[in-house]
């Protein structure tokens, strides 16, 4: 558990110190994660809607890890792509920030752990 | 009428959805509840608040003396919120431009997802008061807009979500830092959260109401939600708990597919995401900053989509709610197509 909310701190020290070596207020680079979150499931939903789907139907298909890999596949996509749409739309010049859907999937595998502890 | 032109639909209105008829006997059993100070009867349906389904309940009481049926006075209620969200969305896009307060009431009215799903009350309920909300935090009338954030919450409790991230948002992105940001956040939550303990009895101690109402809020949740699960990330917990490798192995998919799959079908019902994609891309071409208006509208959109994505539960209807955000984005690039039109022209 420690090791858990001693990764969340880092995480929270982490963001800090990016928005301080980019000169980025921090309140714009903390909207930038959900944001970046959001659309990039906005934009999931468009193509698993089109290429695959829809989510029921692969729900209720029979367990194919294909399935899980192009769903695994599209999704880090979108989050590349929608990043890119967040830092020019939030006006985010600094190379650093370009750092955000990394430092994302990274909160991602923490919360993840750190749900699994306290679930 | 609209409704019949979207969907080729020859009935004026739509069937009966249980849910409709659920909600109109349980905003009755609390208005019964709270005249004789009986809250056992806010036990029935505790799994979502009690705002909507008493405001139902008053829409039915209002209807009764008309000798209107409890259906049509429940959906007389729906619309009138709904078109009064078309309207809130208007007097907040005045504050930008008139033109585009013009462009987003038309898009957000004629809207086919949220003319058809009309009828999902709470959701209505909800989206009035973010709507509202919204305008009032635009307005800086910021314990008003905690009050009435609190009863967008006590509508549907995924507003929160989005209350809480335009409030802060928007006052982290304004004229003030450190402190007073903090100040005003706290003007915002008190009232926010003291309406939200205030209105929901299920909340209150047991001392008073006479049962855990966490308990039973609990136990109503576990039984609506697949597999009990609030959040997908409890099929990771029991995937890695389960020692039968079948089980297991369906467990840890449903995980990632929750985690990578997002459902929303609203690209083929409504206009609207088209817009909305088709604005983001215009302004990270254009690389413009955001507007006040703007900055709670994306708050909004982001607080919901990232709640309707750790949920278990999916309904295709809860889109409506993340409709007015679209619309404000969509009206405000469309004005620009507009207006270049206009000039070449």
């Amino acid at each position: 558990m420690l090791l858990e909310f001693a990764l969340v701190l880092s995480s929270a020290v982490f963001l800090v110190a990016i928005a301080k070596a980019s000169k980025v207020p921090a309140s714009r680079l903390v909207f930038a994660i959900p944001l970046t979150l959001s659309v990039a499931l906005f934009l999931d939903s468009v193509l698993v809607s089109v290429y695959v789907g829809g989510f029921e139907s692969i729900v209720n298909a029979p367990f194919r890890p294909a399935n899980l890999s192009l769903a695994t596949l599209i999704f880090v996509a979108c989050i590349f792509v929608s990043s890119e749409l967040v830092c020019r739309i939030l006006v985010i010049r600094s190379a650093l920030i370009r750092a955000s859907p990394l430092l994302l999937i990274l909160i991602l595998i923490m919360v993840t752990a750190l749900a699994s502890r306290l679930a | 009428m609209l409704r019949s032109i979207w969907y080729l639909d020859p009935r004026l209105l739509p069937a009966v959805n249980t849910d409709e008829l659920l909600y109109i006997s349980a905003g009755s059993q609390y208005l019964a509840g709270l005249q004789r100070g009986n809250f056992t009867a806010f036990q029935f349906n505790a799994e979502h608040p009690p705002l909507s389904k008493i405001l139902t309940a008053l829409s039915v009481n209002l209807g009764g003396y008309v000798r209107l049926p409890a259906l049509i006075s429940m959906r007389i209620l729906d619309a009138a919120l709904g078109a009064l969200t078309c309207m809130l969305l208007f007097v907040l896009l005045l504050r930008v431009s008139r033109k585009i307060a013009y462009i987003g009431w038309i898009l957000l009215a004629a809207d086919p997802i949220s003319i058809r799903y009309a009828t999902a009350s709470l959701d209505v309920t909800m989206t009035f008061f973010l709507m509202l909300f919204s305008f009032l935090l635009v307005s800086r009338k910021y314990p008003l807009a905690g009050v009435v954030g609190g009863l967008a919450t006590l509508s549907k409790y995924p507003a929160i979500a989005a209350v809480m991230l335009s409030a802060l948002f928007l006052l982290a992105s304004g004229d003030v830092r450190g402190i007073q940001a903090l100040r005003r956040l706290a003007v915002v939550g008190f009232p926010l959260v003291l309406v939200i303990f205030i209105g929901d009895p299920i909340l209150w101690p047991s001392q008073i109401i006479g049962y855990s109402g966490i308990a039973v809020l609990n136990s109503a949740t576990s039984s609506t939600l697949l597999g009990g699960a609030t959040t997908f990330f409890s099929f990771l917990a029991e995937g890695l708990r389960s020692s039968n490798a079948q089980a297991q192995m369906n467990l840890l998919q449903f995980f990632g597919l929750y985690l990578t799959v997002f459902y929303f079908p609203f690209f083929t019902s409504s206009y609207l995401p088209w817009t909305f994609s088709a604005s983001l891309l215009d302004r990270a071409r254009r690389r413009v900053g955001l507007s006040q208006v703007e900055t709670a509208m994306l708050a909004w959109f982001c607080g919901l989509m990232l709640v309707l994505w750790l949920i278990t539960k999916k309904g295709d209807y809860y889109v409506i709610t993340l409709m007015p955000p679209l619309a404000a984005f969509s009206a405000t690039s469309l004005s620009k197509l507009i207006g270049t039109k206009g000039n070449a022209t």
